[in-house]
């Protein structure tokens, strides 16, 4: 069996279970439950939730024979960051989604793009940004700018992990920001 | 539309007289059934094929808005034009009537059936408001269009001073470049304004970076093949309270609501038509600022590859076309809408001696993540 990783990460219910969802051959392995006393304030407002993804969350795509590529959703909490390390090494790429009706997701912008630096440095991440229809504010542009100022150019998308067509976009852009030569083939 | 509504007509290149007797033929042994309007608001639309860019005009149109049905009228019928409704010249009363019925019929047809025949399957909305989305669906694919679109632009020979000549637009003379100075002035002055012209209005909230428009896409195609000067348009600040009434979905006339980036990138995809922006250097490097928002703005094809590309390093189009071998058509379409939403810019142009192609070595990973593309082509075909 030949396995590879993509990674979603986010804050606390930004979408990456539902994103998993939205591309996975297996209904998600969801291990979601109400952790409400075990979330930490991670200085960005976070103070209550009625649930959060406390182990990672898992689906997958197969891309025929033996070979299959492992959707993980990474716990949105820094305590555990020592598994992000982990699922980095060696990954295809990482699609960071943010939760645009949170109270600082320019703040988480910054912390998430700056936990998964490797990737991001190598072109290997892409952003996606939840819940704008009812939350327009910050707009796309100011994400855009911010990432300008950090002197980083990652796709950003305005993103809806529900939607299936909006997830495969976001991991589109993800494979071909690291080869713009590449071409789909021919069915 | 209900059964008392009239069918709206619209016709091109008709004179003054002929319009008049067409108008009085509707209101009188028509009994209303009829309604000449301008050709924005028209069901269906005449065109006379014997005025100069009449056949032209009705490809363009064809293209544009398929789903709306165009009546063809000429002094003779010339086999290598196709057409579906026509009319020969002089025009008899009762020909036009029973053509128009028939037009008419389909009209409602398309009216009643959400998906055009025999077409791909329509892409996704663009906008954000369920309403818009509800309403977007019943348009002809875009995608689809506009593919058909860059593909009648011919291949032009760069080397040639006439043909590149003829690769230009002038955003300016086009309903692109007044929205594109409306929104400026709307970010300049955080300032919702107002853009209106004969063909209805748009409004744009800079704070929300949201359009609304009161026409949908299907009425403002055409728009992008006409030229409308400054005198034809209107450009105001929005009142607060409509500011207002517009975010709380309490304007009626409001069709549909988007990014003000998608609708300004649609507009410019469709007023360029594969054409440059005038007095842009092909030669000179394009370089990336930041992605479009391609969940939202339409995808054109190859789109992800070249601004892909521009991300990693500047490249001129020609560089562009040869690293990628992908059409002109569609990279300058690209181009031109990236300029237009400001995701791309021109930088200067550099000594001929230090221009290459762009070196485009696949990664060792290519195989790898061209089977897990495949993968994704394949989930979009299932669903």
């Amino acid at each position: 069996m030949i396995e590879h990783t993509i990674i979603f990460t986010g804050p606390l219910r930004s979408g990456k279970t539902s994103a998993i969802a939205s591309v996975s051959d297996i209904p998600v392995v969801s291990t979601q439950e109400v952790t409400s006393d075990l979330v930490l304030d991670l200085g960005f407002g976070i103070t209550q939730d009625k649930s959060a993804t406390l182990v990672m969350d898992y689906g997958c795509m197969n891309l025929g024979g033996e070979e299959r590529i492992h959707l993980f959703a990474t716990p949105g909490d820094e305590r555990f960051d020592f598994m992000w390390d982990a699922l980095t090494e060696g990954a295809i790429g990482v699609v960071i989604l943010l939760d645009n009706s949170r109270r600082s997701p320019l703040k988480e912008m910054d912390f998430f793009l700056n936990a998964f630096g490797t990737l991001v440095e190598k072109r290997r991440a892409v952003l996606g940004i939840n819940r704008m229809e009812e939350h327009p504010i910050p707009t796309l542009r100011t994400y855009q700018e911010r990432a300008g100022l950090l002197e980083v150019q990652v796709p950003i998308f305005e993103l809806d992990p529900r939607q299936p067509k909006d997830v495969r976009t976001a991991l589109r852009a993800l494979l071909y920001s690291q080869d713009p030569g590449l071409v789909q083939s021919p069915v | 539309m209900t059964a008392v509504e009239p069918i709206k007509v619209g016709a091109f290149g008709l004179d003054d007289r002929a319009r008049k007797l067409l108008s009085l033929f509707f209101a009188g042994p028509c009994k209303g059934r009829f309604a000449l309007v301008s050709q924005f608001q028209a069901d269906v639309l005449i065109v006379d094929l014997d005025r100069p860019s009449g056949w032209n005009y009705y490809q363009t149109q064809n293209t544009i808005n398929p789903s709306r049905p165009l009546v063809a009228i000429s002094l003779h019928r010339d086999r290598e034009m196709e057409v579906e409704f026509f009319i020969k010249k002089p025009m008899r009363l009762e020909t036009v009537l029973q053509v128009l019925e028939k037009a008419a019929a389909r009209v409602h047809g398309a009216s009643l059936s959400s998906k055009p025949p025999e077409r791909p399957k329509p892409p996704s909305p663009q906008s954000v408001a369920s309403k818009s989305r509800l309403e977007e669906r019943k348009e002809a694919p875009e995608e689809y269009q506009f593919l058909q679109l860059l593909r009648r632009r011919p291949k032009a020979d760069l080397a040639q001073i006439k043909a590149v000549a003829e690769l230009f637009y002038d955003p300016a003379q086009c309903i692109q470049g007044h929205l594109q100075r409306t929104i400026q002035i709307a970010r300049a002055e955080k300032q919702g304004m107002q853009i209106s012209g004969f063909w209805g209005r748009l409004y744009i909230d800079p704070l929300e970076e949201r359009a609304y428009s009161e026409l949908l896409d299907s009425r403002l195609r055409p728009l992008t093949v006409m030229r409308i000067s400054q005198r034809e348009i209107e450009v105001i600040p929005i009142e607060p309270d409509h500011l207002q009434a517009l975010r709380q979905g309490k304007n009626e006339a409001i069709r549909v609501i988007t990014s003000i980036d998608a609708l300004l990138w649609r507009l410019s995809l469709w007023s360029s038509r594969g054409r440059l922006p005038k007095g842009t250097d092909i030669e000179s490097p394009v370089f990336l600022r930041h992605w479009p928002n391609f969940t939202r703005c339409l995808e054109t094809p190859n789109a992800m590859r070249i601004i892909a590309l521009w991300a990693r390093q500047p490249a001129s189009l020609t560089d562009t076309l040869e690293a990628l071998h992908v059409s002109q058509a569609e990279t300058f379409a690209l181009f031109s809408a990236a300029l237009a939403v400001g995701c791309a810019g021109i930088g200067r142009r550099q000594a001929d001696s230090l221009l290459s192609p762009v070196p485009l070595e696949p990664t060792p990973q290519r195989s790898l993540l061209k089977r897990t593309l495949n993968r994704l082509f394949r989930h979009e075909e299932e669903s």
